[in-house]
């Protein structure tokens, strides 16, 4: 009943944002609709961590790994619909956003958050898909909103290759449900995860492998991973930045969440799971070294921000095929991501708010016309990189150790790329703050208000740097891998 | 299974590859959608024999969307936006019509190989008895989605770009009907509203850039290139 009424909670706020005209009226139902959805969701993560997995008929099932992604996703999506009162109110203000396009952005929040919800809930393959897709389906609309700019470009470009990923992918989830269907489960069965993992071993070998592949594929695309990912930094641009937050913070983890729910599958068939970590492996390395080149060229900060997910994905993908150490560390880093990545989409809002541009070139002197924004910028920048103690240097730290006895030629490509990176973001990132600026004589800037989205950010930033200390602690430590036991095999 | 509906079984497989193979060098939008409606219309043909096959009369339903949407809504909604946008029906592919085909002649062998090589013949069609070897109808699903990849590599506007989404689309849904016999009832219309939701969105999305850059080819999308 629980899950129900919280799942509904998006719906009637979209509905509120198809027939309400009053802009801020429509903000704080966002808000209200989040913590409301954040309580019920909350109430059953935590039963999940303390009792174990929650089934709720035979179609929803919440371990503690999916009660972990249901927490990131309802805390980003509360940051955002705060951020958004901000944001979007200012926007709205200054004629750059309709009134009818803030109804479009309220309406297309709460459904894109529970989009992500009914993906990481539940148990049934076929609804995992459709949840899938129904993201890109909503979010297209906030990738295009601005129509100007590139918009409809990344627009297109993010819908049309999302879409055959998750098309593609489609193929490999027939292929399960057709080794279901071969190892004795009706059809109707052989989309469900949990009945699958059951006949794990009877399924055959063979058709796993084939399915993993295009399941590798079609969701890797919306993960981000290399050669897949060029829609990424187009989309996670262009959109609202309490959207970018969101895209880029947590939709990632939802797509890697799903790989890893099929991944779990094929390793407990083949009764190994050395064949899928190659995947991960080889994708993950591809991903993170050609982002660290790329980063270095960047001229656009919201660009260098969607790029860097690009690495994050690729570190989480190597750590995935580290064994359970490296998996553990893959929970940290999902956790640090989504809290760096989501603080600093929220910040880059605030700067383009105040300047009305997205170009490396025409930010400079940040620090002194908008001391609070800088301050969290640079505290996330920071973090993200990998600065003690953010949660990013203990995940990196265990990646690093977890490759090096199982892969030392693979620890070295990583730590290369990871030496690359810091030069190429404070290079940029130290113009932008402390760069000259080109005065106007006579004209001050006006002062910088404190405002809810660096409250948000602040909040944000404390939980990335006190986790990162208690991931160092053995207990963090163990939690990290308790989690990860719901999606490895043991050896 | 009658020798019949075998042969009708046959005729819809063929028709959807033959469809889709000759859509490869057509120049004129409405006639690459009549190519697809056809490839569609099949589809629905291959449900209906398998829904009298196997006896299941909730397929009849998932024929009749894929007639719904495939055949009508999909065609109309794409030609209703170029029509709209007063673009030139007459698209421009960057292949000359006989570089098309002959790239599609690879695509569908490539599809033969990889048909051969998947090791199907373990689900549930090839123990209800099917007269034509299941790697066959494989076959034609697998052609289907990589002559939908050929078109989406070789054309450059935003039209034949939609029309191989959705032959990509096809060529899936034929895998479901051959290899699973079909899927839960729920779970196809759930397909059915998120493939048909996002081809409407890219209807908008191409009337869109119309309208910014005056042209539906996809050349002109570079603003955003690192």
């Amino acid at each position: 009943m629980l899950l129900f009424a919280s799942l509904f909670v998006p719906v009637l706020a979209a509905l509120f944002a198809a027939t309400s005209q009053d802009a801020r009226a429509l903000g704080r139902s966002a808000v209200a609709a989040s913590v409301l959805a954040m309580a019920g969701f909350g109430s059953l993560a935590v039963i999940a961590f303390t009792r174990g997995p929650v089934w709720v008929g035979e179609l929803w099932m919440i371990d503690r790994f999916a009660a972990l992604m249901i927490v990131l996703v309802s805390a980003v999506w509360i940051g955002a619909a705060l951020s958004s009162v901000r944001y979007i109110g200012e926007e709205h203000a200054a004629g750059i956003l309709s009134s009818r396009k803030v109804r479009i952005y309220y309406g297309l929040l709460p459904l894109f958050a529970l989009a992500m919800l009914v993906a990481v809930a539940t148990d049934h393959l076929g609804i995992l898909w459709i949840a899938l897709e129904a993201t890109t389906l909503a979010t297209t609309p906030l990738v295009a909103i601005y129509k100007k700019d590139g918009a409809i470009e990344a627009a297109w470009k993010y819908l049309l290759l999302c879409s055959l990923g998750i098309s593609v992918s489609l193929l490999g989830l027939f292929l399960l449900a057709y080794a279901g269907v071969g190892a004795g489960l009706p059809i109707d069965r052989a989309l469900s995860l949990g009945a699958l993992r059951g006949r794990a071993r009877a399924l055959d070998p063979q058709v796993v492998r084939w399915a993993f592949v295009f399941l590798f594929v079609g969701i890797g695309t919306k993960v981000g991973f290399v050669p897949m990912h060029p829609w990424l930094p187009d989309a996670h641009s262009r959109t609202p930045s309490p959207i970018s937050a969101t895209l880029s913070g947590v939709l990632l983890n939802v797509a890697l969440y799903a790989l890893l729910r099929f991944r779990t599958l094929v390793d407990l068939s083949l009764g190994q799971s050395d064949w899928t970590s190659a995947f991960f492996v080889g994708f993950g390395l591809a991903s993170v070294l050609f982002a660290a080149f790329v980063l270095l060229h960047q001229q656009n900060y919201k660009r260098m921000l969607a790029y860097h997910s690009v690495e994050h994905m690729g570190l989480i993908a190597f750590g995935l095929g580290m064994g359970p150490a490296g998996a553990a560390g893959a929970v940290m880093h999902m956790i640090g991501h989504t809290l760096a990545k989501s603080a600093l989409f929220f910040s880059a809002g605030e700067v383009l708010l105040r300047l009305h541009t997205t170009k490396i070139a025409n930010v400079r002197g940040l620090w002194r016309t908008a001391p609070r924004t800088s301050f969290v910028f640079m505290l996330a920048f920071l973090g993200l990189i990998g600065m003690p103690t953010s949660i990013i240097f203990s995940s990196e730290l265990t990646f690093l150790f977890a490759a090096a006895r199982r892969s030392p030629a693979a620890a070295i490509a990583v730590i290369v790329a990871l030496a690359i990176v810091p030069v190429g973001v404070l290079h940029h990132l130290f113009a932008m703050l402390f760069g000259r600026p080109d005065d106007i004589p006579g004209q001050a800037p006006p002062a910088e208000p404190l405002t809810i989205t660096h409250v948000v950010v602040a909040v944000e930033l404390a939980l990335l740097f006190a986790g990162g200390i208690f991931f160092l602690s053995t207990p963090g430590f163990e939690w990290a891998a308790s989690i990860a036991r719901d999606f490895t095999v043991g050896p | 299974m009658t020798p019949d509906m075998v042969s009708l079984e046959g005729v819809c497989a063929g028709g959807m590859l033959l469809a889709a193979f000759f859509s490869m060098g057509r120049k004129r939008l409405p006639t690459m959608l009549r190519h697809y409606a056809i490839s569609s219309a099949c589809l629905a043909g291959l449900i209906v024999t398998h829904a009298v096959r196997t006896a299941h009369p909730a397929e009849y339903t998932g024929a009749a969307a894929t007639i719904l949407i495939k055949v009508v809504v999909i065609p109309f909604a794409v030609l209703a936006t170029a029509r709209r946008c007063g673009d030139s029906l007459r698209l421009k592919p960057i292949t000359r019509p006989v570089v098309s085909y002959a790239l599609a002649v690879v695509s569908v062998a490539g599809a033969y190989l990889m048909s051969r090589r998947l090791p199907l013949g373990i689900g549930p069609t090839s123990a209800a008895g099917h007269m034509i070897p299941l790697w066959s109808l494989v076959f034609v699903a697998l052609a289907l989605i990589f002559l939908g990849f050929l078109m989406l590599i070789i054309r450059r506007d935003l039209y034949s770009q939609i029309v191989g989404f959705v032959t990509v689309e096809n060529g899936i849904s034929a895998f479901a009907v051959v290899a699973l016999g079909g899927i839960p009832f729920l779970m196809e219309m759930g397909i059915f509203a998120v493939i048909g939701s996002g081809v409407l969105l890219m209807a908008v999305l191409s009337q869109q850039v119309h309208s910014l850059y005056r042209s539906h080819d996809t050349a002109t999308l570079s603003d955003l290139i690192d």
